[in-house]
């Protein structure tokens, strides 16, 4: 019997080990591109980012002589900053009551009432009320067409009467107002 | 096998510059974040030099004494005495309203005795005549009805912290109006 040798038998193994070697050596050439390409780009972004921190360190130096030479003034300006924003922070919650009242009995002063006015009360959101007392009817209608009239309102944001009673014990009419004053200037 | 080689050398190298980059970038937002506070403080002083630089020292201890850095309980009543013998009110009781009073705040309530004229020129003037910053937050008042008041007051305290690198506006400048308000402050003191 004839032994034959197929000398074919190795070569499918042989062209695909000859294939991945061709792929491994394109793979190599990539990644070897891909790194020249990558180690530009890196050193690029390196140096530019070295002289970015060179030029920062001049400008911070700058700076500092300039705060060093300052030393004192700077801790000054900052306590005196800090307490006088404090200040103005809590003088904007002082209500003002009293140049509030002067403000009032000056709204009244035409209705010659201001011994009449029997409490005044006011917020920090200028929310105001105040009671007039008058012994007339009549004088009681003065005030809420006083009251009424545009060159009056336009001192105030809001106003309303709240309440028009009659004392049972003796004839006082009085009137309670509520609403919110205008800012003083 | 040299192409390898290579390949692998450029890996590390480029994975070495990548963490060098990396430390450099943040140093420069580190740097970037102290120039800018070094430049607010630069232009606070800047802005601020030609106006205060002589009388800020004056300007800061008058603020002290309107916002001490301390509260202590004789203080109070120096206060309260300045502002009787200043005014000609008597401050006949005072009590601490606790549900008001915070860290930095002492609100109290003060019964006031005087006559009618002493009693507003003390509701004119409590805000500085007593040595330091006296606020109310409300106003209660009706003329000629008695001879004394309720009167509730909030006295201030604050820790001075100059050394603080805290936010200090750029634009912080103060004015010639700002400088009045203090001297007029000062002249009230």
């Amino acid at each position: 019997m004839k032994k034959r040798i197929n000398l074919f038998s190795q070569r499918i193994d042989n062209q695909t080990a000859t294939k991945f070697i061709l792929y491994g050596i394109r793979a190599t050439y990539g990644v070897l591109l891909f790194g020249v390409v990558a180690l530009v780009v890196v050193t690029m972004l390196y140096v530019y980012f070295s002289r970015s921190v060179t030029e920062l360190e001049k400008t911070k130096s700058t700076y500092n002589r300039y705060i060093l030479a300052n030393t004192i003034f700077n801790k000054e300006i900052q306590r005196f900053l800090q307490k006088y924003t404090l200040l103005n922070g809590y003088l904007k919650n002082d209500v003002k009551g009293f140049q509030y009242y002067l403000n009032v009995l000056s709204i009244i002063q035409p209705l010659d009432v201001a011994d009449n006015l029997e409490s005044f009360t006011i917020d920090t959101s200028r929310k105001v009320t105040f009671s007039l007392a008058v012994p007339e009817y009549k004088r009681g209608l003065e005030i809420i067409s006083f009251f009424e009239q545009e060159s009056v309102l336009e001192k105030f944001d809001a106003l309303s009467l709240e309440s028009f009673n009659i004392s049972p014990n003796s004839p006082t009419y009085q009137l309670s107002f509520t609403g919110v004053l205008k800012e003083l200037e | 096998m040299l192409f390898i080689s290579l390949d692998a050398i450029f890996l590390v190298f480029i994975v070495f510059l990548g963490y060098k980059i990396y430390g450099v970038y943040n140093q420069t937002v580190v740097l970037k974040q102290e120039i800018e506070q070094m430049k607010n403080a630069t232009a606070l002083i800047k802005n601020n030099k030609d106006l205060l630089q002589d009388n800020i020292a004056d300007y800061n201890e008058t603020l002290d004494k309107l916002i001490p850095d301390t509260e202590t309980y004789f203080q109070v009543i120096s206060a309260f005495e300045q502002l009787e013998s200043r005014l000609g009110v008597s401050i006949e009781s005072y009590s601490i309203n606790l549900s008001e009073t915070t860290e930095e705040k002492m609100s109290l309530s003060l019964t006031i005795k005087g006559t009618r004229e002493n009693i507003e020129s003390f509701l004119t003037n409590y805000n500085y005549y007593g040595g330091r910053l006296m606020t109310s937050e409300d106003f209660s008042y009706s003329a000629g009805n008695s001879d004394s008041i309720s009167f509730d007051i909030n006295l201030f305290h604050s820790l001075s912290d100059a050394s603080s690198s805290g936010p200090s506006p750029t634009d912080a400048v103060i004015s010639k109006e700002d400088i009045a308000f203090i001297q007029g402050i000062q002249k009230k003191l």
